[in-house]
């Protein structure tokens, strides 16, 4: 047998096909990510598992899940029970967002990845919220240096600094209403680097001169 | 794998289905007949457009819409509202995206979407495009066109006609077109190459580089640097906090900067150089040069005009010119060399050095002092600062205070006068072969010594003489206080 990717999850479930895996890993980074996901995901839950407390938890998830499967009359979970799911799709959340990132499949009409999943825009928010906070602690700092430059150099600076700025807002506008346009977000994290480093070398400025 | 773990897999599964997304692809295909030279004009947004020309008196359209939405369904929905209207009329084809909203009913912008064209045009058409959000790229259209984007890379080729190209925070690339071009960009580079007409271009904060311009070139910038190569036309440059990089210009050429490096080379033409607080550096300038400049360091060789510099607070140095050299410096060093003409060098608290002078050499200097080999002759004022002048075939007038004056002078046929006066120092002559002056030498405490018979004339003591040397044809005063005044034989 020629083993592929494919393959791959289901020598995960038949030991007797991992040699054959292994082998193939070898040759493979795609797969290599793929099993250490795997491997990563299967350590989680053996520590999920330890944390919970009764042993009767897996197996009354499991009937919970054949019973969606099933028209059924009225829930069977127990509050406890609703709740340690909910921890545990947040868990299983977290260690989602937390995968590496591999590329899409590429489609017959786009080459690149064109759009955010919801994980990456929840994780690209939350890091344009810091980023903001970093800028803005920056821009205070720029504000006192701004006041000793002689004048041309700080109208030159604040006209860049303005100018980023309302790149900033426009383009935040364009993502209010299109939010996972991958190149949008791109373009809004261009311009705040680019405000970074205009900030960065204000105020390293007496340091170069 | 044991079963607990399998069912944990499950939930992770599942909790990632929560959080899936479904795009949703469709195109749009549509053939348009046009006449010749009928207007196009596209309005677009959030995507790019790829614009290329065909042999066929139509327009074809082709569009990728894609939607990106929480499901399938909610993805088609929106891609299938998103409208491209196509509006014909007698002398335009206005081709126009609409988005639909995107709030949901939870007023969360939960859709996301982009739509990219790919049209085919006649290239005898006129084209206007208003972008933004996405890239365009024009290649082979041979009428004018006026694009206007941002937030997205504007590429231009292979065109013909009056282009007008403009461009925020995003890069400009235009590769060759026969007629004048207009760029316009803020923040980012722009790239021009192959006019064979006239370039005007203005930008922001953004480095340019512009090569084979043929009829002109107008750069303005701001904030990044500006290279300009093998153009030629009337040439303007205008820069601030960006340097100024030229070479090889076939025609007259300015260039105004500030607080940027300036370098021209290759200059067919006239040239006017100006900047502030930024090294300048020029070569093989075919005519005129004129050089504007503080606290700047200016260096420069090959001139086949007259040459000007006005500089403060930095060194100047030149080489080689061909005609006359002018340097009207403040507090920086002088020093220039091989000069086909007049020098007039002034500076002041710095040293002036002048070498191969093949005119009469004029320096003023304050507080510095003034070296010369080689020159048609030298007048000289300076102050707390020695006087070494070597080779001097012309006349001599030097005025110092304070300092050494050592003077070395070439007989020739004609009358060399020599005119020197200093005080609190040694002031020497030193004259080659034979000479023929009248000589007038006055000192106070010090004394007057010379190696060439004199015959005496008037009272005679050591610290006044008046005589003649030779034949007593051309006039020489020494005049000195508090110091030895010596006229000595040198060389052959």
């Amino acid at each position: 047998m020629k083993f592929e990717c494919g393959d791959l999850e289901r020598a995960l479930a038949v030991s007797e096909l991992m040699p054959e895996a292994r082998e193939h890993l070898k040759h493979c980074a795609a797969c290599r990510r793929e099993y250490r996901l795997w491997n990563e995901i299967s350590n989680t839950a053996k520590l999920l598992h330890e944390d919970w407390e009764t042993p009767d938890l897996w197996p009354n998830i499991r009937k919970a899940i054949e019973a969606e499967a099933q028209p059924r009359s009225r829930p069977v979970w127990t509050k406890w029970q609703i709740w340690a799911v909910a921890a545990t799709l947040v868990l299983a959340a977290a260690l989602f967002f937390a995968r590496p990132k591999t590329p899409a499949p590429e489609t017959a009409t786009s080459g690149n990845r064109d759009f955010l999943t919801e994980q990456a825009l929840h994780e690209v928010e939350a890091n344009e919220a810091a980023y903001r906070r970093s800028i803005e602690k920056l821009s205070q700092l720029a504000q006192s240096k701004l006041k000793n430059l002689n004048p041309a150099t700080a109208v030159n600076y604040r006209e860049k600094l303005l100018m980023l700025d309302s790149a900033i807002s426009d383009t935040r506008a364009s993502l209010d209403h299109n939010r996972f346009n991958l190149r949008l977000q791109m373009d809004l994290a261009g311009l705040y680097r680019e405000k970074q480093q205009t900030l960065e070398e204000l105020l390293t400025r007496d340091q170069k001169n | 794998m044991t079963r607990k773990i399998k069912f944990a897999l499950i939930f992770v599964f599942l909790a990632v289905n929560l959080f899936a997304r479904e795009e949703y692809t469709r195109t749009f295909d549509k053939t348009i007949p046009v006449s010749a030279g009928e207007r196009i004009s596209i309005e677009h947004q959030m995507g790019d457009i790829v614009i290329h020309t065909q042999s066929k008196p139509e327009v074809t359209i082709h569009a990728d819409i894609r939607v990106s939405a929480p499901s399938a369904d909610e993805a088609k929905s929106y891609a299938d509202r998103i409208e491209i209207r196509i509006e014909p009329s007698s002398s335009l084809l206005a081709i126009r995206t609409r988005y639909p909203q995107t709030r949901n009913f939870f007023g969360m912008h939960n859709t996301s979407y982009y739509v990219r064209y790919d049209i085919g045009m006649p290239e005898t058409c006129p084209l206007d495009i208003r972008n933004s959000f996405g890239a365009v790229s024009v290649a082979g259209i041979k009428a004018n066109s006026d694009i206007v984007t941002s937030h997205g890379a504007l590429d231009f080729r292979d065109g013909k006609g009056t282009q007008r190209l403009e461009n925020s925070f995003a890069a400009i690339h235009v590769m060759n077109n026969a007629g004048d071009v207009t760029v316009e960009d803020t923040n980012a580079s722009v790239d021009v190459a192959g006019i064979t007409g006239a370039l005007n271009l203005r930008n922001r904060f953004g480095n340019v580089k512009a090569d084979r311009i043929s009829k002109g070139v107008s750069i303005t910038n701001s904030n990044g640097s500006v290279d300009l190569t093998n153009s030629g036309g009337i040439g303007t440059v205008r820069n601030a906090f960006g340097g100024v990089n030229v070479q090889t210009f076939h025609g007259d050429l300015t260039i105004n900067d500030s607080n940027g490096k300036v370098q021209a080379t290759g200059v067919d033409g006239q040239a006017s150089l100006e900047t502030t607080f930024g090294e300048l550096r020029f070569a093989d300038i075919k005519q005129q040069l004129s050089v504007h400049a503080n606290n700047s360091r200016i260096q420069g060789e090959r001139v086949g005009g007259p040459l000007t510099i006005q500089n403060s607070f930095g060194a100047v140095t030149v080489a080689n010119v061909q005609q006359s050299v002018r340097v009207q410096s403040g507090n920086g060093e002088v020093s220039v060399a091989n000069v086909h003409g007049p020098a007039n060098l002034k500076t002041s608290f710095a040293t002036v050095h002048a070498t191969d002078v093949d005119g009469l050499l004029t320096v003023e200097n304050q507080n510095g002092g003034v070296r010369a080999e080689n020159a048609r002759g030298a007048q000289v004022v300076t102050s707390f600062g020695p006087v070494i002048l070597d080779g001097i075939s012309g006349p001599i007038q030097i005025e110092s205070q304070n300092g050494a004056v050592d003077v070395g002078a070439i007989a020739k046929a004609n009358c060399q006068p020599i005119i020197i006066k200093t005080s609190f120092s040694t002031l020497r002559v030193r004259l080659q072969g034979e000479p023929s002056y009248r000589v007038s030498a006055r000192t106070s405490f010090g004394k007057i010594r010379t190696d060439f018979p004199l015959s005496v004339s008037g009272s005679i003591s050591t610290d006044s003489l008046s005589g003649t040397i030779g034949s007593g044809r051309c006039e020489m005063r020494l005049t000195d206080n508090n110091g030895n005044v010596e006229i000595l034989r040198s060389g052959p």
